[in-house]
């Protein structure tokens, strides 16, 4: 007992990965990027990528399009689509619910829905390759750009209001995405490995 | 190695897919603004008298509908003068004698101000600057030739139909309606050549006709009342001061609301009222919202 880190190498030892040195530095990175070649584990499943990329796309667009302003671009496309009248009317019918929903859900959730969508996208498309830079450089990509704009918008060279609310969701929601990826094949790595 | 490459040409599609994604939360530009210049957007078009009425009736409203806004105003040269910095302005006559409408000239409008003379009938294209001393002033403005000649055209319209000059309307939409429904007025009674002080006397008439004298905004009236009735519906919006005011079916909305959703709610119910063609949405959020 005692230092975390510690945990770990007795942790590896559990699973048969004591030949293994145990990497003190940087654990948690390299934790989060660690491949997983798992051949009963697939991210890139029809389902997985339904409900890990499109549904947090499609829902967060539904908060831009039902609740947020029609300045915004993606009213542009539908109406180039033909679905801006349809899409005015359940807004209208729809209007009163924006009082019910907290600030985060609406200002927040939609980009950290877009960045957990694209963060289980690149975990998925990278799930098995063995550790790189090109890896590592491609999962952090979608936390690292969405917390590069929040800071641009706080040096006023991006357009927007600053909020660590929005940062605090864009790393949540890139661990989420992470995890959840490694859950999905936790099991079928604990019994490979056992 | 191919594998790999394969995965980053993979991920970089996405990238431009998901980069596209997040460009469609972006603002598209506004369609109007303070910092706009009177030829970047379409003018509004409004007659010296109706200027200056608007501003008597209540200068808050008239601020929210004329001021930084681009208006194309006709009226009746009542002098050309320089103020003390040498700047050129025009006096447009108004129904009251001391009171005039002040339209500073651009520098480069000088040659054409000179050509003027008093009672001459001018559009100036300028931005809305407020009211001075009981004056509504304009600044920036440019002198329209050519509409001068479309004025002396549209007089014959006004004189035979009491459609005021300042309507948005153009003639082909306005000529088939008169045909068939002509409305007599005072000014069908003034003689039919187009003289300034025919033109000026049929667009005042219709400013200042008794129906619209009962009510400040004669051809939105009903249409305020509308929405005000449906942003009254709205419990959201119960804790905000909203002032509305209705113009050629544009609606501007002034006050101030709690947070940036009751802003947006506000400019949604209105936008939904049939009639509406364009809001305006100058709420202020009273409460510390986040803007965007």
């Amino acid at each position: 007992m005692g230092h975390p880190l510690l945990m770990e190498k007795q942790d590896s030892k559990n699973f048969g990965w004591a030949t293994r040195p145990p990497v003190y530095t940087c654990y948690r990175i390299s934790h989060a990027v660690r491949p997983l070649a798992k051949p009963n584990c697939n991210p890139k499943s029809g389902p997985s990528l339904f409900c890990h990329v499109c549904f947090p796309i499609i829902l967060g667009a539904g908060i831009y399009s039902l609740w947020r302003s029609t300045r915004l671009l993606v009213f542009t496309w539908y109406g180039w689509l033909g679905l801006q009248t349809p899409l005015l009317a359940l807004r209208a019918n729809l209007a009163g619910v924006r009082h019910f929903l907290p600030d985060f859900v609406l200002y927040s959730l939609p980009d950290a829905l877009w960045v957990y969508s694209f963060t289980f996208l690149m975990q998925s498309v990278w799930f098995r390759h063995s550790r790189s830079y090109g890896r590592t450089f491609w999962i952090f990509l979608p936390v690292s750009l969405a917390v590069g704009a929040e800071v641009g918008q706080l040096l006023k060279v991006v357009p927007g209001t600053f909020d660590l609310m929005d940062i605090a969701g864009y790393v949540a929601a890139w661990a989420a995405a992470t995890m959840f990826i490694r859950t999905c094949c936790r099991r079928d790595e604990l019994e490979i490995r056992a | 190695m191919k594998s790999e490459r394969k995965a980053h040409i993979v991920s970089l599609l996405f990238l431009a897919v998901f980069c596209i994604l997040a460009a469609g939360s972006m603002d598209t530009p506004a369609p109007t603004g303070t910092d706009a210049s009177p030829a970047q957007f379409p003018a509004q078009n409004v007659s010296a008298e109706r200027l200056f009425l608007d501003y008597q009736r209540n200068e808050v409203s008239a601020d929210s509908m004329y001021k930084g806004r681009t208006l194309a105003v006709t009226g009746t040269v009542s002098s050309i003068n320089k103020d003390f910095t040498d700047s050129v302005y025009l006096m447009l006559e108004t129904s009251n004698e001391f009171m005039g409408i002040h339209a500073n000239l651009r520098g480069s409008e000088v040659s054409k101000a000179s050509t003027l003379s008093k009672g001459s009938i001018v559009t100036v294209v300028c931005e809305g600057n407020g009211m001075i001393v009981g004056s509504p002033m304009l600044k920036d403005c440019v002198i329209q030739p050519y509409q001068q000649q479309e004025r002396g055209v549209e007089s014959q319209q006004v004189q035979g139909s009491n459609l005021s000059a300042d309507r948005s309307e153009t003639p082909q939409e306005s000529t088939p309606e008169l045909a068939e429904n002509p409305k007599p007025s005072a000014a069908q009674a003034s003689p039919a050549s187009p003289t300034p002080e025919n033109i000026m006397r049929a667009i005042n008439a219709e400013d200042s006709s008794p129906q619209n004298q009962s009510k400040p905004y004669p051809v939105d009236s009903d249409l305020e009342s509308n929405v005000r009735r449906a942003l009254s519906t709205s419990k959201a919006l119960r804790s905000a001061t909203i002032t509305l005011v209705s113009l050629h079916r544009e609606v501007t909305l002034s006050g101030t609301v709690v947070d940036e959703p009751s802003r947006e709610l506000a400019e949604d119910i209105a936008s939904h009222v049939p009639g509406v063609v364009a809001v305006h949405n100058n709420l202020t959020v009273g409460g510390g919202a986040k803007p965007q």
